[in-house]
């Protein structure tokens, strides 16, 4: 080690620092979510997407996608070569999905009880009523599957088959940071001072269950600077990281106290819109996926579903790999969705 | 296309000029014309010549001709005036760089001509203690303390050479349309950051190992402290003195506003300002007793700085407002405390993976193992770094603070708008309160809507019959 090599280390920085430059201003646009839908429905904030196809689906029984509250569902469709809701297409699916929208003060009033007995319902109904089924497939994610697991346990008549994907069902959990911090978190303060939870809030909670990614994750991409494909790829990363809605204050209070704090829905004590919710009503057929990995819901949190649920048909998926690698990994699209797909074109 | 080649032409000439006069210059020192340090450096600075050029002539090849749009022009006027101080601060740096390589190679040679080479030091089983007792020790630690120096040297070239540069990645963030590209461009700037305070720290321990200091305690007293709390502001984004500093220019300036009434309290509120003033460099060193007499100092002028205000809004006279607003200071100086403590917590864990490192690598070294890279260095301080804090953050006592700090830090927010709905009482405008009352409102009654119309709703829709009983089990049900 001698003055020579300090000198090249240090000014091949710069020179990456330069080609970074370069890189990224000629990066005009960074799209996700690129596969096409069409706008079906829509009430308020909240919207129902069918995704276009242009071959019938091979598959009669429609899918309804609920993606969490938490970011954006363009997780999915993160790019063209590793989307999941492509992939699902292709293997024949008819996808439909909603959109939860981006909260502002007047939703601050919003919870549990208008967004899975009012939005998720009505979604649910336009479904049935489009496709003419009884009863529909329900896809869902992480929080969005605690909500869809809520609802196929007060609605089982509409649900034919249920698929939880990363969802958090046992919220006593001792592993898992969120699972820990939110017992000394005074919710009420959070929600009566916001009103509506900001994504900033939301994000910095998160990126501190992992403080040096932002730092490792910058090294790696002084490393491929140059390679503009990898560099886009990285952006649709970041651009969905930093899209995150703000969180309508009523649910956010009743999810946290109810479900983080009170871990009410494997106790039988949850109430939503008066009524109590019974998971030994969830007796359609059940897939439920975790992440071997998932910092964010530890398996722990999810694998217990397969207890407290009434249905016979009930199938426990360990995934290999972390919470977001489930839906955009290379193994997300060469085992997990055609598995998912198999399992529902046996059961629809 | 005449004028935007006329700036780069005449940009490339003087470097060249710059190159031809640094060469001719260098190849004065015959001495070491044929050493390895000279004959890097030419071939590398030439790369790196070859590289700029590159990297000019693509971003112009996209530019218009004699500027077709404003902002064309204007970017390529930005960036000649970057490019330009970019060369100069690196042909500075080069020159320095070079000129302090010489010093290092006299030292160099002066080992080789006392038979002292690596290997003999090695054979020889010496450190500094011994070459000291040996009576040699003063000319091998003058050539030690040069080669620490020369280090010191290159650091504080290069930091010069990095301020510099980041004014210009500032001004060439404003060069980009897309925020989302421009915040990664900044980011990846203060990872870099990151990375070189890193490295500045790495290096002296580095070459302590090298002369056979493996005594871990030594080289954590080598250490920066300062600079590695530099790195962890930069990760986590702490407080630092810009922003306290800025938060006192709009104390200031506020008085600066008020000064214009004639106020008799603005003297007072200098007073205030010089006091805090002061007290800022204790703050920075993390003395949270510090930010308890700042933020005291703040609450003791509060009830006296009111009274001009008072004067325009009635209702300021009321004693309630006034205990209210220094209950809020008070409240501010008690969750400042709590924060600072948070923020120590934080850089203290950090601190103890540095220290864990350090003895690593210090075991690896005095075993044999090659430690001279300092990637592999940084990756496992990231690695190491990360465990330290997650094992913290497990901890009930963080998650303790934490909530604390959060729920000091909102009730202090719902204090202030609740000041501020008082203080609007008179104004004609809708206040927070008022517009949540109606947002209930109006969440109620769409409740109330999606009730009345969900039968309707259900019994106009053709494909909604009553739903089959679901099937709880696969085998046939016995009656």
């Amino acid at each position: 080690m001698n003055a020579v090599d300090i000198t090249k280390e240090l000014t091949a920085n710069t020179a990456k620092i330069m080609k970074g430059f370069e890189t990224l201003r000629n990066i005009k646009e960074v799209e996700v979510a690129t596969t096409p839908k069409t706008k079906v429905w829509q009430s308020d904030k909240v919207s129902l997407h069918r995704y276009n196809r242009s071959t019938p689906a091979t598959c009669k029984v429609p899918v309804l996608i609920v993606y969490a509250l938490v970011n954006r569902h363009d997780m999915l469709d993160l790019q063209p070569d590793r989307s999941f809701i492509k992939n699902l297409l292709e293997q024949g699916m008819d996808l439909y999905i909603i959109d939860w929208g981006y909260a502002d003060k007047s939703d601050k009033y919003l919870n549990l009880d208008d967004y899975i007995n009012g939005y998720i319902d009505d979604a649910v109904d336009f479904v049935r009523q489009k496709s003419g089924q009884d009863k529909i497939n329900l896809m869902s994610i992480c929080q969005g599957g605690t909500f869809s697991t809520i609802y196929s346990a007060l609605h089982p008549e509409k649900v034919k088959n249920l698929i939880t994907m990363v969802t958090p069902i046992d919220f006593g959990t001792e592993d898992g940071l969120l699972f820990k911090w939110s017992r000394d978190m005074d919710i009420d303060t959070i929600v009566d001072a916001y009103g509506i939870v900001p994504g900033e809030f939301l994000n910095t909670g998160f990126s501190m269950l992992k403080p040096m990614m932002k730092l490792s994750k910058y090294q790696g991409l002084m490393n491929m600077i140059d390679d503009e494909e990898k560099t886009l790829n990285f952006l649709r990363m970041e651009k969905w990281i930093e899209d995150s809605p703000a969180q309508a204050g009523e649910c956010y209070r009743q999810f946290l106290k109810d479900l983080y704090q009170g871990n009410k829905l494997i106790k039988g004590t949850l109430e939503i819109g008066g009524q109590k919710v019974n998971m030994k009503n969830i007796t359609m057929p059940l897939l439920n996926i975790y992440a071997t990995e998932d910092h964010l819901v530890p398996p722990s949190a999810s694998i217990p579903m397969e207890k407290y649920v009434g249905t016979k048909d009930k199938t426990t998926y360990a995934f290999q790999g972390g919470h977001i690698g489930v839906f955009v990994g290379g193994r997300s699209q060469k085992e997990l969705a055609p598995a998912v797909v198999k399992w529902l074109k046996e059961r629809s | 296309m005449a004028s935007t080649k006329n700036i780069f032409e005449s940009a490339v000439d003087s470097q060249k000029k710059l190159f031809d006069n640094w060469v001719e210059t260098t190849q004065s020192f015959n001495d070491f014309t044929k050493s390895k340090a000279y004959e890097a450096a030419p071939d590398f600075y030439k790369n790196w010549l070859n590289n700029q050029m590159e990297f000019a002539k693509s971003f112009m090849k996209n530019t218009a001709p004699n500027g077709k749009s404003a902002n064309t022009a204007a970017s390529n006027e930005h960036f000649m005036e970057f490019y330009k101080e970019l060369v100069s601060n690196q042909m500075n740096f080069f020159k320095n760089a070079y000129e302090n390589m010489q010093t290092g190679a006299k030292a160099t040679d002066f080992m080789k001509s006392m038979g002292m080479n690596n290997d003999f030091m090695k054979n020889m089983g010496v450190n500094t203690d011994f070459m000291k007792n040996m009576g040699m020790g003063m000319d091998y630690m003058n050539m030690f303390n040069n080669n620490n120096k020369q280090f010191e040297n290159m650091n504080n070239m290069y930091n010069s050479f990095a301020g510099n540069f980041n004014k210009n990645v500032d001004m060439l963030s404003e060069m980009f349309s897309n925020t989302l590209t421009k915040d990664t461009f900044k980011n990846l700037n203060n990872n870099m950051e990151a990375y070189t305070r890193m490295y500045e720290m790495w290096l002296p321990l580095f070459k302590s190992m090298q002369t056979k200091m493996y005594d871990a305690d030594s080289l954590k007293q080598m250490a920066n402290p300062a600079r590695y709390k530099e790195v962890m502001d930069k990760v986590f984004n702490f407080n630092t003195f810009e922003q306290v500093n800025e938060f006192v220019k709009m104390l200031n300036s506020t008085l600066g506003q008020t000064q214009e009434q004639g106020s008799v309290a603005m003297n007072d509120m200098f007073e205030l300002s010089q006091k805090n003033m002061a007290l800022l460099p204790r703050i920075m060193n993390g003395d949270t007793k510090a930010v308890s007499e700042f933020n005291a100092n703040i609450a003791a002028y509060s009830a006296k700085f009111n009274n001009p205000i008072m004067k325009m809004f009635p209702q300021l006279k009321d004693m309630d407002f006034t205990a209210k607003t220094t209950e809020m200071v008070n409240n501010m100086n008690k969750y400042a405390e709590k924060a600072n403590q948070m923020q120590y917590q934080m850089y203290v864990t950090g601190q103890k993976s540095l220290e864990k490192l350090i003895k690593e690598t210090a075991e690896l070294a005095k075993s044999g193992k090659d430690v001279s890279n300092f990637n592999e260095f940084y990756q496992k301080w990231i690695e190491l770094t990360e465990k330290s804090y997650t094992d913290f953050f497990k901890t009930d006592e963080y998650s303790k603070l934490q909530g604390e700090v959060i729920n000091m830090g909102l009730k202090l927010k719902q204090q202030v708008e609740a000041q501020a709905e008082q203080l609007l009482e008179g104004i004609p405008v809708a206040k927070k309160s008022e517009l949540d009352e109606l947002y209930k409102t109006i969440a109620e009654l769409k409740r109330r809507v999606r009730a009345l119309e969900k039968p309707v709703v259900v019994a106009k829709t053709p494909a909604a019959k009553p739903a089959a009983k679901a099937k709880t089990t696969k085998k046939a049900v016995k009656r």
